[in-house]
């Protein structure tokens, strides 16, 4: 192995290693975060449940009578901080000091019984140190319980828990697995490149197995851990329930009387508890080995067996051992927590696998190059041309994309009372990205495509990072007219290059790639976002979106070039009409443009931002779906739009006729809102009506999914294909391509700004709610403007035939 | 000699004067026995009110003499405690208040006063509090507060009643608006009837649908504020419960309590679909062992939860306000007004939303009949199934074995 050899197989191992640092090292903060999104709330519930048992305690007590100064108080509460591994200490104060506590004289973060996980993990740090070795550096904490008696507050308990009690547990847990993630980081680029460079077949193949092999077995280890952490915290929480009802039922037998001879009503006490913790299913009172009284979730007993391996068992005797209290919580809810960490780390999973693709590709066509540099090889082709740029606008569009999942929540609290509305703020953005389409497109048709690309690029990153810096509320709308106007530009000058290399090679697949990049670089950073966002806050992740764009900027500065002028493309037919009059002239009595932009594509993108993103989320929230279960439910979109649009690239291979795809598309988008407006017919079918209700439910959300699934691979065959159907018009040929398609995406962003009114116009009932069966009748228009599209089409080329056929009769050649 | 009698005489006038002035006020202090955390604070002072208030007061009346404890260093507010008599339940009263208001970090010199019945003493001395710089007036007991809210209702001080029956069973108050709507705020002594029926009927027993109410023809306050309301509450709402009236005479004893008791316990074809519910009057409390013979398997219950008691002269359960708890509301309306946050014109009736339960399982009739755990859990006085207290003002008692 030569010297030359040896550096450019540590520089691949290298850059393989920045590529895994990067993808686990976010899986890592996902995993992580979601840790401390759960974890923290159940040691935060069970440390409550052991303070409300005294709480209920001392108030029992000042409720009969007893003063908030009782000796006997301070007793208990010394007692139950000795007793327990999560309190350190409990303080008792009075009234006057009580709103000291209040008022924040201390230096502890304060926190509620009642407070929920986002807002839990906004109080907590994450403990990055302690995540690789030991850490004594904790943050304060106290829990603040108001004391009160029959009138009014008289007091509040203070209780500091156990220092690291939130990041001890998860530091434990995660430690092992940052290490050895650290592991596979170093040691896997080494096998991927000795493989790679050993293997006879396929070495690209084998490169992106190992590579996903190795975020698979990280994924899978990090949700192992989250099993474990979750399963502890319910035993704790249920332990701790178990032991603030054996303290409550234990205060008769201490007074001599008998729960089940003197007393009733412990089943209305169990039902108290098992609603406040919807996780326990069962809790009930064994008296000689009987149960005696209870509270169930399903109001049976039929899984009284307490070996029964579905459950997590506590189980206490009481002071007469005759008796004991049994809490159970059945280990689906366990997985149900899980599920939820599982299937971010799925969506997480997509994202990170598109990403890395897209950096692997590149990786490997910089190889290519690096390779070919050595040789002395001519410039670099097409091929390596289309591999360099989707990065840029995979980047640019993730920079924006990581805002989606939260930008409109953070606007309507930003500009709360200051006379802006969301919308105003959102019409600014689309407004800009919109009005810059046009000139964007006349400007790349004379410049330098590269240049528009750092233009863009820059006013995003200055956008996106002003956002993070600046909350006052007119400087906000300002730089999201900038972002806009960025955007607008990045993207008409990478679509701009893209059609220039798809002129030049139409195998390439330009517009494809400008779709794909589109929603690759939109289901990641949406996902990766609304991960991100809880822990970062919104602003850290505008910094984030600025750093990317950032990255992108010197990867466009350093990788990428003007592509060689590819002179087929140049409008010579008649360089005395190139004007911008003549241009615009033409463009105004485009018929093909106009029946285009028309019949598909306004349609397609008000459907896309009026159904898909306006209406979808309310229909989802009225079904009563959680807000990510609605936001991964619309990914099966993008993802569908990924999925056809590389489908259409080789269906386009042998099914030659354009329109014929974009009819394809919307037949089954038509389709597929169709069969979500039909849901409730099909919820009524014989065989589903027997069903359970959670059968039901799941039927409904795979109808659901499989419309918008269907919906999204429909598009696939519409968002690419109509790009290069109309830059491939006769007009596209007179005023240049980039000018038609920048005009063709400005009217379609017509269909963008006026989805949401005629969405509200068509699919909302008078009280906001959506009707349902409306979509049906959407879906029937979707098609029926195909079939006018392809009617006209028929009726265009018949005349084109019969033209030609006349021409060809009496001798004069085809152009 | 005349000399003598001359300078002795008023040195007698003075010194008898002296006498009264300190009697009646150490009086008012051992009454006022100011405890917290199971100890009397010493740091209270109880002191003879200074000679400011005794203008216009017959000096040589002793119980005339007002008594003024502060509770703290600093004067942050000077009350005033009005009562019409000595009494226990105004005793406990008064202590309560005063301890929360202590509690709360206020520094109050508390000026108390008996009037004894004397509605004129009250009225100077009302007129002395107003120029001695008093900022609130508790009105103590019913008498008080009716009394008050004929003669003072626009006045200049704010006045707050502790001790003192529904006001508007009383009439004091219009029951649409619900508040006074002058200087003077009200607490009521009893528990709403719709808290009281629901307590019976939704936690205890469900197939309730006969109450006996007990009453003694000659105690106007309690048919007024214990039996009209119920009777008006049951005859207006769907709550499907039977009122008997037991008006008892006690000159006929036998044909107006005892046989109309039997009569409604025999009807009973399950001894859970009916109480009995004995109204606050020493009076019958006097008889209630007879009562609990005659009312063989059927509860007893009583609104008072002073008739919870050892041993077998006792009701059942009692599901009522306390002295002490309705105190503590006072306390808490008597401090809102102190510090400015609330007008007492605005104030609503103070009405205890959580009554207070005592029971004696002593008294627990014989059968399958049990306790609600919440009750059990609630109850302020819990006497065993020998009559033994086991909790006694919210503290249970360990016995050694």
């Amino acid at each position: 192995m030569d010297r030359g050899t040896i550096v450019n197989f540590v520089k691949t191992i290298l850059s393989l290693q920045i590529v895994m640092v990067l993808s686990i090292g976010l899986l890592l903060f996902i995993g992580i975060g979601e840790s401390y999104r759960v974890s923290p709330a159940l040691s935060l519930t069970n440390v409550c449940n052991q303070a409300e048992l005294l709480e209920s305690s001392i108030e029992g007590n000042l409720r009969l009578g007893v003063p908030i100064e009782f000796q006997g108080f301070t007793l208990q509460a010394n007692n139950l901080a000795d007793q327990s591994d999560q309190i350190k200490s409990i303080n008792i104060v009075n009234y006057g000091q009580a709103d000291n506590v209040s008022k924040g004289l201390h230096e502890s973060h304060l926190l509620t019984c009642d407070m929920s996980e986002k807002a839990l993990l906004r109080e907590l740090t994450i403990d990055w140190i302690g995540l690789t070795m030991e850490s004594h550096q904790h943050d304060k904490y106290e829990i603040v319980l108001e004391l009160e008696d029959k009138i009014t507050r008289v007091g509040s308990l203070v209780i500091t828990p156990t220092d690291g009690l939130f990041s001890d547990v998860i530091n434990a847990q995660f430690r092992w697995v940052v290490i050895f993630s650290l592991l596979l980081i170093v040691l896997m680029p080494i096998v991927i490149t000795l493989a790679q460079r050993f293997a006879n077949k396929k070495p690209v193949l084998i490169q992106k197995s190992l590579y996903h092999l190795t975020f698979v077995v990280v994924g899978f280890v990090i949700i192992q851990s989250l099993i474990q952490l979750y399963a502890a915290g319910i035993k704790g929480q249920s332990y701790s329930l178990a032991s603030s009802l054996e303290a409550r039922l234990n205060v008769p037998g201490k007074l001599g009387f008998d729960l089940d001879r003197d007393l009733t009503g412990i089943d209305v006490l169990f039902e108290e508890y098992r609603l406040k913790n919807p996780d326990i299913s069962h809790i009930y009172l064994i008296h000689h080995g009987n149960i005696s009284q209870y509270a169930t979730e399903s109001g049976s007993l039929d899984y009284y067996n307490e070996y029964n391996e579905d459950f997590i068992v506590t189980r206490l005797a009481l002071i007469d051992d005759s008796y004991q209290v049994v809490v159970k919580t059945p280990w689906s809810k366990v997985y149900a927590r899980l599920w939820r960490a599982t299937r971010n780390i799925l969506v997480l999973f997509i994202a990170s696998v598109l990403l890395s693709n897209l950096f692997l590709d590149v990786l490997l066509s910089i190889q290519r190059e690096m390779k070919k540099a050595n040789k002395r090889q001519a410039a670099p082709n097409l091929s390596l041309q289309l591999q360099l740029i989707r990065p840029v606008f995979a980047l640019g569009v993730l920079m924006e994309a990581i805002n989606l999942s939260f930008l409109p929540a953070y606007f309507s609290v930003l500009f709360q009372g200051s006379g802006y509305s969301v919308s105003t703020v959102f019409g600014v953005y689309f407004v800009s990205f919109a009005a810059i389409l046009l000139p964007a497109g006349r400007w790349a048709e004379s410049h330098s495509l590269r240049n528009m690309m750092l233009a863009g690029l820059m006013l995003s990153v200055g956008g996106l990072g002003g956002m993070a810096l600046i909350d006052d509320v007119p400087l906000v709308v300002a730089l999201r007219g900038i972002a806009g106007v960025g955007q607008g530009i990045l993207f008409i000058a990478v679509q701009s290059y893209l059609l220039n290399l798809e002129s030049q090679n139409s195998r390439l697949q330009g517009t494809e790639q400008l779709v794909i990049g589109f929603n690759m670089s939109t289901i990641s950073g949406a996902a990766i976002g609304a991960l991100l966002m809880p822990m970062l806050g919104e602003q850290n992740v505008f910094f984030a979106g600025s750093i990317i764009g950032s990255i992108c900027l010197a990867y466009c500065l350093a990788m990428i070039s003007d592509p060689v002028f590819n002179q087929d493309d140049e409008p010579t037919k008649d360089r005395r009409n190139t004007g911008f009059g003549f241009k615009f002239k033409n463009l105004m009595t485009d018929f093909e443009l106009y029946k285009t932009v028309l019949l598909i594509g306004f349609p397609t993108k008000a459907l896309y931002v009026g159904v898909l993103i306006f209406t979808m989320p309310m229909l989802l929230k009225e079904l009563e779906f959680d807000t990510d279960v609605i936001g991964q439910i619309l990914v099966f979109y993008y993802l569908g739009v990924l999925v056809s649009t590389r489908l259409v690239g080789k269906i386009r291979l042998w099914l030659v006729q354009i329109e014929l795809i974009l009819f394809i598309g919307c037949v089954g988008s038509g389709l597929g809102l169709i069969l979500i407006g039909q849901q409730e017919v099909l919820l009524q079918l014989p065989f589903v009506t027997l069903l359970s209700l959670q059968m039901q439910n799941v039927v409904l959300i795979g109808v659901i999914l499989t419309g918008v699934l269907l919906i999204g691979l429909s598009h696939g065959f519409i968002h690419a294909p109509i790009v290069s159907h109309v830059a491939e018009s006769k007009n596209a040929r007179i005023v240049g391509k980039a000018t038609t398609a920048a005009a063709y995406r400005f009217l379609e962003r017509l269909g963008h700004v006026a989805g949401p009114s005629l969405a509200a116009f068509l699919l909302l009932n008078s009280d906001d709610t959506v009707d349902i069966k409306a979509l049906s009748n959407l879906g029937a228009m979707i098609i029926v403007l195909g079939l006018i599209f392809m009617l006209l089409n028929y009726f265009s080329s018949m005349k084109i035939l019969r033209k030609s056929q006349i021409t060809r009769s009496i001798g004069i050649p085809d152009e | 000699m005349n000399k003598i009698i001359l300078v002795l005489v008023p040195l007698l006038i003075v010194s008898l004067h002296s006498m009264g002035y300190a009697s009646s006020s150490s009086r008012f202090c051992a009454r006022m026995k100011i405890e917290s955390n199971g100890n009397q604070l010493d740091t209270l002072s109880c002191k003879p009110a200074g000679r400011e208030w005794m203008r216009e007061i017959e000096e040589f009346q002793d119980y005339a003499v007002p008594a003024v404890i502060t509770t703290g260093s600093t004067i942050d507010a000077r009350v005033l405690i009005l009562s019409p008599k000595w009494s226990g339940a105004y005793d406990i009263s008064s202590k309560t208040i005063i301890n929360e208001l202590r509690s709360r970090g206020l520094g109050v010199e508390f000026t108390l006063f008996n009037y004894q019945g004397d509605t004129q003493q009250a009225k100077i001395i009302i007129e002395n509090a107003e120029t001695n710089g008093i900022d609130l007036i508790i009105s103590m007991g019913s008498a008080t507060t009716a009394f008050l809210s004929e003669f003072y209702a626009g006045g200049n001080l704010p006045v707050v009643t502790s001790c003192s029956k529904d006001p508007v069973s009383m009439n004091l108050i219009d029951p649409t608006v619900g508040m006074s709507q002058n200087n003077i705020a009200y607490t009521s002594l009893n528990i709403s009837v719709s808290t009281q029926v629901s307590y019976l009927k939704e936690k205890f027993l469900t197939d309730l649908h006969h109450i006996a109410v007990i009453f003694d023809r000659n105690n106007p306050s309690s048919i007024l504020t214990q039996v009209k309301p119920l009777e008006r509450y049951l005859a207006n709402s769907d709550v499907d419960i039977e009122l008997d009236m037991i008006e008892v005479d006690f000159d006929r004893i036998d044909e107006t309590l005892y046989e109309p008791m039997q009569r409604f316990s025999d009807n009973s074809s399950t001894t859970r679909d009916r109480v009995f519910l004995v109204t606050g009057s020493t009076e019958l409390f006097n008889v209630i062992e007879n009562i609990n013979y005659y009312a063989n398997d059927v509860p007893v219950l009583s609104v008072t939860p002073s008739h919870v008691m050892a041993n077998s002269n006792s009701v059942f359960m009692a599901i009522g306000v306390s002295f002490k708890t309705n105190a503590k509301l006072a306390a808490d309306y008597a401090y809102r007004i102190i510090t400015h946050q609330s007008d007492p014109q605005t104030l609503p009736v103070g009405l205890v939303s959580t009554p207070d339960i005592a029971i004696n399982f002593q008294r627990k009739p014989p059968g399958d009949l049990k306790v609600p755990f919440k009750f059990f859990e609630d109850a302020f006085f819990i006497f065993n199934h020998d009559g033994v207290a086991v909790r006694e003002d919210g503290k249970s008692i360990s016995r050694g074995q």
